[in-house]
């Protein structure tokens, strides 16, 4: 719609945004009649929405956690038949990310524990679906060949989409001003229309 | 001689009271210093920075402008009238029915320890397990439309009618309702047993049909009892949070779900917007509850 997410990279633009924006508006009002309880209201929070997903009052359920549904579903929260999928134009994909504060007093201790997080060992163990279930920030590819092999053997439930699946239509998520805009820009022109 | 001895039991009084002063200011210290540190300290600082003063964002500014956005914002409006509805509407259902219990449960009659037991029951139950329950009950994928579906009366979830995150706030004033029902009543029922029946017997005795007796006799006689009560849930409700939260719509939102909204923002700027929100709720609150004061002491005085 945009004509590519290429342009929208990079700092907030008002006159892009003003001019892309409009046609985002009319689509989401256009889905409406489609949309739980034909768009007059929506979850407020994600777990209403898990719930909303497992109650089957709506058919699908957004997460930027590629194996929670396999976690959900370990817990009997998700029925069996839940599925993962990724948009064909590409879903917007993001990673955790850990930051160290400007006015921080112990950076070097806040970079040893960055470190600690980045291992691959602790990586390994988040990415255990009876643990965490939570994706592996590293590049597998990138990794020592042992690593790589145990990434990469790492027993995967059938409703987790292959890593390189994932990867190959991931896009990458906007700075914040955008989200800021479009926050504001669709709870003016969407939600209180 | 006598004029010094006078003082000096002056002096020993003076001191006297000056000690139970002081005792009494040290006896109520602790809850002195919660109330002014983290009432009126929290109160003062919501306050400066819904006038524009945030020194962590850089901003130094005495002003209305927070204010000024918050009103003219399109979403404030409805919210503000939601709020209003929902808020008189829960505390009249609760007050009226509250009455009506109390004047059934002051009779005698078989079961009355389990029936009274079950009524005071939701008094003990938080808010926020009432409301989650409300929604696993009520919504349309909840018990009741899967009870519906079962026996028939439905074929697909959307057809069970609407009733949390409505327009209406159903749901919200149902858990209101539930939980005030008891505490309105119950402070009915002591004002109806402590007067015992004499005044219903008399009335009775001089011609009054049981409507007259309840009209002019009993109700002018329970008013003051659950006036204050009834301010009280007034108040609560319009504030509250947790259940307008769980259950209401995501737009027009109550005001309270509008100021934590603002407050989470991730824009900083917006902090002043909730706590402007949050001021303007206290002040909605002062005023409406002097004007329901105002209204019931007129309708107290006609009665009476």
């Amino acid at each position: 719609m945009a004509g590519g997410y290429e342009q929208l990279l990079g700092s907030f633009d008002q006159e892009l945004f003003d001019r892309i924006a409009p046609k985002l508006w009319q689509l989401l009002n256009d889905l409406e009649p489609y949309l739980w309880r034909e768009g007059n209201t929506y979850p407020e929070t994600h777990t209403l929405l898990q719930d909303l997903f497992a109650n089957g009052e709506v058919y699908f359920d957004v997460t930027y956690n590629p194996s929670e549904a396999a976690s959900l579903v370990s817990q009997g929260r998700y029925p069996d038949s839940a599925r993962t999928f990724v948009f064909d134009s590409g879903t917007i994909g993001n990673t955790h990310y850990v930051a160290i504060s400007y006015n921080s007093s112990s950076k070097a201790a806040a970079m040893v524990l960055a470190n600690l997080l980045l291992d691959p060992v602790t990586q390994y163990e988040k990415s255990r679906p009876e643990l965490w279930g939570d994706l592996t920030v590293l590049s597998v590819g990138s990794l020592p060949k042992e690593w790589r092999e145990k990434f990469r053997a790492a027993p995967r439930p059938p409703s987790v989409l292959s890593p390189d699946e994932l990867s190959s239509h991931k896009i990458p998520e906007l700075q914040a001003a955008w989200l800021e805009a479009i926050e504001k820009g669709w709870t003016e022109n969407v939600l209180q229309k | 001689m006598v004029g010094s001895y006078r003082e000096g039991l002056d002096g020993k009084r003076a001191a006297k009271i000056m000690k139970t002063g002081l005792s009494l200011i040290f006896m109520l210290a602790p809850a002195l210093v919660v109330i002014l540190v983290l009432f009126a300290g929290g109160l003062a600082l919501g306050l400066s920075q819904s006038l524009g003063y945030m020194p962590i964002i850089g901003a130094y500014g005495f002003n209305l402008d927070a204010y000024l956005q918050l009103i003219k914002s399109p979403g404030f409006v409805p919210s503000l009238l939601l709020t209003i509805f929902v808020s008189v509407l829960a505390t009249l259902l609760a007050v009226v029915l509250a009455v009506a219990t109390a004047l059934t449960l002051r009779k005698r009659f078989v079961g009355k320890k389990i029936v009274y037991f079950l009524y005071q029951f939701p008094l003990t139950v938080p808010h926020l397990v009432v409301a989650v329950g409300v929604l696993l009950l009520v919504s349309q994928s909840g018990l009741m439309a899967r009870a519906a579906f079962q026996v028939g009366l439905i074929s697909d979830s959307a057809q069970f009618p609407i009733l949390v995150f409505d327009d209406l706030g159903i749901g919200i004033i149902l858990v209101y309702v539930w939980k005030e029902v008891p505490f309105i009543g119950l402070i009915a029922l002591t004002v109806l047993q402590s007067m015992g029946n004499d005044y219903e017997e008399q009335a009775r005795t001089l011609g009054a049909n049981s409507w007259q007796t309840f009209r002019h006799v009993l109700l002018p006689l329970i008013i003051p009892g659950i006036l204050p009560g009834s301010i009280i849930i007034f108040a609560y409700v319009f504030s509250s949070f947790e259940v307008p939260f769980l259950l209401g719509k995501s737009f027009p939102a109550m005001l309270s779900v509008l100021s934590y909204r603002l407050y989470t923002n991730v824009d900083l700027d917006a902090r002043p917007q909730a706590m402007a929100m949050s001021i303007l709720i206290a002040v909605f609150v002062l005023i409406l509850v002097l004007f329901y004061r105002r209204l019931s002491q007129r309708i107290l005085r006609r009665s009476g």
